[in-house]
């Protein structure tokens, strides 16, 4: 070897190693950005006030509440509906399904996962909402659930294949000793299988949650974006807006440096900070399963 | 008496003969051993009898085996049914990652929901059959995976157990096991054989010899030569037999 390709090694390592710890430092520089931004929001309005109910930035009402209960609402009503769907099909695709099927609906569910959130949003104004009116007699057919709906579907590609993962983990022996005490296909797969794979689960919960959270084409242009405490029952079925929505649709008007500015920014803290917490609770299992042999 | 009676049995995987004319029975409250040299098909036979091979693609049975005298392939024959009549104990331990006494109880519960008081009575007389509930009485809750591997043996037994099977199928049930808990399987072999019909297949000559009452010696899928454990050790009538277990061949 000469000196010459000994030199070329180390450049490319070099590179290599700054672009890999750019794009770490490019998080980190985002956060301290989104810091720096939203930190006068404290100091120009009086933070108790963050916890307040109405949102109304006309009039310096800046109670965050609505906007974060809209968020929570919407993300666990789409967790609450893609959990089953993705485990039940999770199952099928793994436990079920003959193996022709399963060639084909593996790369069919990755595929959904592909299609742009803006084309699901006006899916869902233009068939989904209107249905939802009809058939539901509702005021508007922009509400928490149509959102949720929506997310639903947009978490459940990745939800599938993480429990699907977890399912492949679980070992055939398990499966083995439950069938030959006698037990049912169905049996095994409910009470030994299922339950084997509840840390994959968990993740796979996770990773929904984070994905709905921060999702915000779909919520901005679906779920009504009226800024109310959804405290009633009845509330899943009426408008509501998330923290998403309500950056993306303030912060094109709102004047640079203005309170209602750092306030966005702060919201967007909060996003970070809520979504940072649910990637750090799956990341023991998504690290575990990578050592294995990689998410599918 | 005779428990299970097998007849002419040949088997398949896919167009591959692994199994050859196999006729031989078995009886009850026996044990019955399987020797014989790496693939010759001794654990392909075993599975057989539960018809666990059912649940691999391309595997196909030809013959018959009776059990109580009625064919286990017949369409009548429930086959969840008979994998409760006939458990089976497999290599490795492999207790469910759940806790002790839910490992326990899980036959129990799939085959007729047990009521909960039948059930921890159950699960403790089935503890107790494998020595074990002395050990285990007071971390019932905990993962049966913390348990030691000869523990997870005798659980995995226990489990069985509490189906309350006729027949027990042991598959190189000590082959993971250090001497000491091997020792401890073989003990309660010699007791479990008083109620049940057993048959093991094991690598270890002295295992065979030290428990089992008639031996089976196969080799490349078929049964060479099936006698009372003492003839096979002492005067095989079969010079391929003598060659295998004093180590000539295999
Ligand atoms: N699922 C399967 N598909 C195809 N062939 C198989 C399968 N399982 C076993 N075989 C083949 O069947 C033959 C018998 O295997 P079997 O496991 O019954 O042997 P064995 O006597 O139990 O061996 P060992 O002592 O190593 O456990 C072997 O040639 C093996 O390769
Ligand atoms: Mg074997």
């Amino acid at each position: 070897m000469s000196e010459r390709a000994n030199w070329n090694e180390f450049l490319i390592g070099a590179v290599i190693r700054v672009i890999g710890f750019s794009t770490i430092g490019f998080v980190i520089l985002i956060f301290f950005f989104l810091l720096q931004q939203g930190a006068p929001a404290l100091t120009q309005t009086s933070p108790g006030e963050f916890l307040g109910t109405r949102w109304y930035p006309t009039l310096e009402l800046y109670g965050m509440l609505p906007l974060l209960l809209g968020s929570l609402l919407v993300t666990a009503t789409a967790i609450v509906i893609a959990l089953p769907l993705g485990v039940a099909t999770a199952v099928y695709v793994r436990e079920v399904a003959p193996s022709w099927a399963r060639e084909i609906l593996k790369p069919l569910i990755e595929v959904l996962a592909g299609i742009p959130s803006v084309v699901l949003g006006f899916f869902g104004m233009t068939m989904l909402a209107p249905f939802l009116r009809e058939t539901l007699n509702l005021p508007t057919g922009l509400t928490a659930f149509t959102g949720a709906l929506i997310l639903a579907y947009m978490a459940l590609p990745t939800m599938t294949s993480v429990a699907e993962d977890a399912l492949d983990a679980v070992p055939k022996s398990y499966r083995d000793a439950a069938l030959a005490m006698g037990a049912t296909r169905w049996q095994t797969i409910w009470r030994v299988s299922v339950p084997a794979a509840r840390t994959g689960i968990m993740t796979a919960v996770m990773l929904g949650i984070g994905r709905a959270m921060g999702e915000t084409m779909v919520v901005l242009m679906v779920t009504g974006n009226a800024a109310r405490m959804p405290t009633t029952w009845n509330s899943l079925f009426l408008p509501v807006r998330t923290m998403t929505a309500t950056i993306a649709a303030e912060m094109g008007e709102v004047a640079a440096g203005s309170a209602h500015y750092h306030v966005l920014f702060f919201i967007g803290i909060l996003l970070f900070v809520i979504t940072f917490m649910i990637n750090l609770a799956a990341a023991p299992a998504i690290l575990a399963k990578r050592r294995r042999g990689g998410l599918r | 008496m005779e428990k299970i009676s097998v007849q002419h049995l040949n088997f398949f995987y896919g167009v591959k003969q692994v199994l050859t004319d196999i006729s031989l029975p078995i009886d009850d409250r026996q044990i019955t051993a399987l020797i014989g040299p790496s693939g010759c098909g001794k654990s392909t036979f075993l599975r057989t009898l539960n018809r666990m091979n059912d649940t691999i693609a391309g595997a196909r049975a030809e013959g018959q085996i009776l059990l109580d005298g009625e064919n286990i392939f017949a369409p009548t024959m429930e086959v969840t049914q008979l994998r409760a009549r006939v458990g089976m104990v497999f290599q490795r331990p492999n207790p469910f990652p759940q806790s002790v006494f839910d490992n326990v109880a899980f036959g129990p519960r799939i085959l007729n929901g047990a009521r909960a008081q039948a059930l921890t009575a159950l699960v403790e007389a089935s503890l107790r059959q494998v020595g074990l509930w002395d050990e285990v009485k007071d971390q019932l809750g905990q993962d049966a995976l913390r348990l030691s591997l000869g523990q997870q043996q005798r659980l995995c037994l226990a489990r069985t157990l509490a189906v309350q099977p006729e027949v027990i199928l042991m598959d190189e049930p000590c082959s993971a096991l250090d001497p000491l808990a091997t020792l401890e399987i073989e003990e309660l072999m010699r007791r479990l054989r008083e109620r049940y019909c057993i048959v093991i297949v094991t690598h270890n000559m002295q295992q065979a010899a030290r428990v089992s009452d008639r031996t089976g010696f196969f080799w490349l899928g078929q049964l060479v030569e099936y006698d009372a454990t003492q003839t096979i050790f002492t005067r095989p009538r079969n010079a391929l037999t003598e060659d295998y277990i004093t180590g000539r061949a295999g």
